[in-house]
């Protein structure tokens, strides 16, 4: 054993006892990793993966199947009857929080598409509109009868217009004044 | 002093056959007005002619060839007009009052309605952070440019009036110089590579890069009355005011289709070329 020695410190002075270093935060998560079921699998049969419940009445599932080959087939409308020999090995594999967790990833996925899906129709049919407007206009404003008409007002109208309607209705409007006026001439 | 209008009309189709439609709505509106138009000649039918007092083709396939027009204008003060705009009344003609001596009248963008307004360049957020385009509608984004840590396209392209003297002439040169530089040397640093499309990003630079051009730029009052974008709030005119130009954009499927490179190999056709002239 050492001998253990002593240093007087000089008078008035004093040593600070060092302060104590900061823990390191630990990591902390609310969530708990789901547990995995102890099971066996035949090693002829496909992997099941991802397993989650198509329907609100849980009464069917989907799921991902690997085959040996390592083709993957998407598995839809297994029903969740014990009787059915691929739902058995589902439950046989994979917990209840499992085949939930992955049932609201689906959701999840189904919503952001529907989304996109949805921003993807609204670009296209305003593109549509556009067009249509567009078609409408200028077929109007090529026609002879709109071009020479001195009907300013009717003619900014068609110019104006926001939708097919309104400036259908402002082209016709101008063939007809203009057919009143040769019919009155 | 002569005074009169610049349409342009290149590259795809569907642009001449809307610059006939603006020429005809400002003819309706201001009978007397003067145009100057910028066109392919494969394209022009001769039932239009009259419609243009001052005509010039050859022009370049591009579709920015309106940068290579400008310095060329005819007219000692030139309203320039996009070829997708339709004019609703005379009171464009206000314009003319509002340039007075100023150099430059604009429009100013409207961030909701555009697609690109503010952005950043390299390291201006912090060391090592690359310049990126940013969100009008993003708080932290107008943060920074609140925070002078981002800049803004001010100024609208699609309409504006100018009186030709040395400044102007100059700013038309810069704004081809750097539009060229983002898109032909595909060189946009310290910038984004993505706003290298936009003619707005050029001109912005030609501004920022030379600010001792002092050219006397203005915003036109009640700016939305003489450029009124599709997508605007009709709350943007005052009131008592009507739209005097509508500017819509033409269905970008129609000037696809209508793009005299569509088909070519060589040559991007999204933007044509300045080399070729037809």
């Amino acid at each position: 054993m050492e001998d253990v020695k002593y240093a007087k410190v000089p008078t008035g002075m004093t040593i600070d006892k060092p302060s104590e270093e900061p823990q390191q935060e630990k990591r902390t998560t609310k969530e708990k990793p789901l547990s995995i079921k102890d099971f066996d699998i035949d090693p002829g049969l496909p992997v099941i993966q991802y397993p989650h419940y198509t329907n609100n009445a849980r009464s069917e599932l989907g799921c991902l199947l690997i085959r040996p080959d390592g083709m993957v087939v998407q598995e839809k409308g297994i029903k969740a009857d014990k009787n059915n020999p691929l739902f058995r090995d589902i439950l046989a594999q994979f917990t209840e929080a499992e085949i939930d967790t992955n049932t609201k990833r689906e959701i999840q996925i189904a919503s952001s598409r529907d989304k996109a899906m949805q921003s993807i129709k609204e670009d296209e049919e305003r593109e549509k509109t556009r067009h249509e407007l567009w078609e409408v206009k200028s077929s109007f404003m090529d026609l002879d009868v709109v071009k020479n008409s001195d009907e300013k007002l009717l003619k900014r109208q068609i110019r104006k217009a926001t939708n097919y309607f309104e400036a259908f209705a402002y082209g016709v409007a101008v063939i007809v004044k203009e057919s009143e006026k040769n019919k009155s001439e | 002093m002569n005074r009169g209008y610049l349409v342009v009309a290149t590259l795809s189709k569907p642009f001449y056959d809307a610059a006939i439609m603006a020429i005809e709505s400002l003819k309706d509106e201001v009978p007397n007005a003067k145009v100057a138009f910028y066109t392919h000649e494969e394209w022009i039918e001769d039932r239009h002619r009259h419609l243009f007092d001052h005509l010039t083709t050859p022009v370049p396939v591009h579709c920015r060839t309106k940068l290579w027009a400008l310095p060329l204008s005819p007219f000692d003060q030139t309203i320039y007009l996009d070829a997708d705009i339709m004019v609703l009344s005379d009171e464009i003609e206000e314009v003319w009052d509002h340039l007075g001596n100023h150099d430059v009248v604009m429009s100013e963008n409207r961030p909701y309605n555009a697609k690109v307004v503010y952005f950043t360049h390299d390291d201006q957020v912090g060391p090592g952070i690359p310049g990126r385009e940013l969100e009008h509608y993003n708080e932290d984004h107008i943060k920074l440019y609140r925070e002078g840590k981002a800049h803004k396209f001010r100024w609208h392209c699609g309409m504006f009036a100018w009186n030709k003297n040395e400044r102007t002439q100059k700013l038309w040169e810069d704004w081809m110089y750097w539009y060229k530089r983002h898109t032909v040397e595909k060189n946009t640093k310290p910038f984004p590579k993505k706003l290298a499309f936009w003619d707005t990003f050029a001109f912005w630079r030609a501004l920022y890069e030379n600010p001792d051009n002092n050219v006397d730029i203005v915003r036109l009052p009640n700016d939305a009355k003489y450029n009124f974008v599709t997508g605007y709030r009709e709350a943007e005119l005052r009131a008592g005011h009507e739209k005097a130009v509508l500017h819509y954009t033409i269905p970008p499927d129609l000037s696809e289709r209508g793009n005299l490179f569509k088909d070519a190999t060589d040559i991007d056709a999204a933007y044509g070329s300045f080399k070729h002239f037809k």
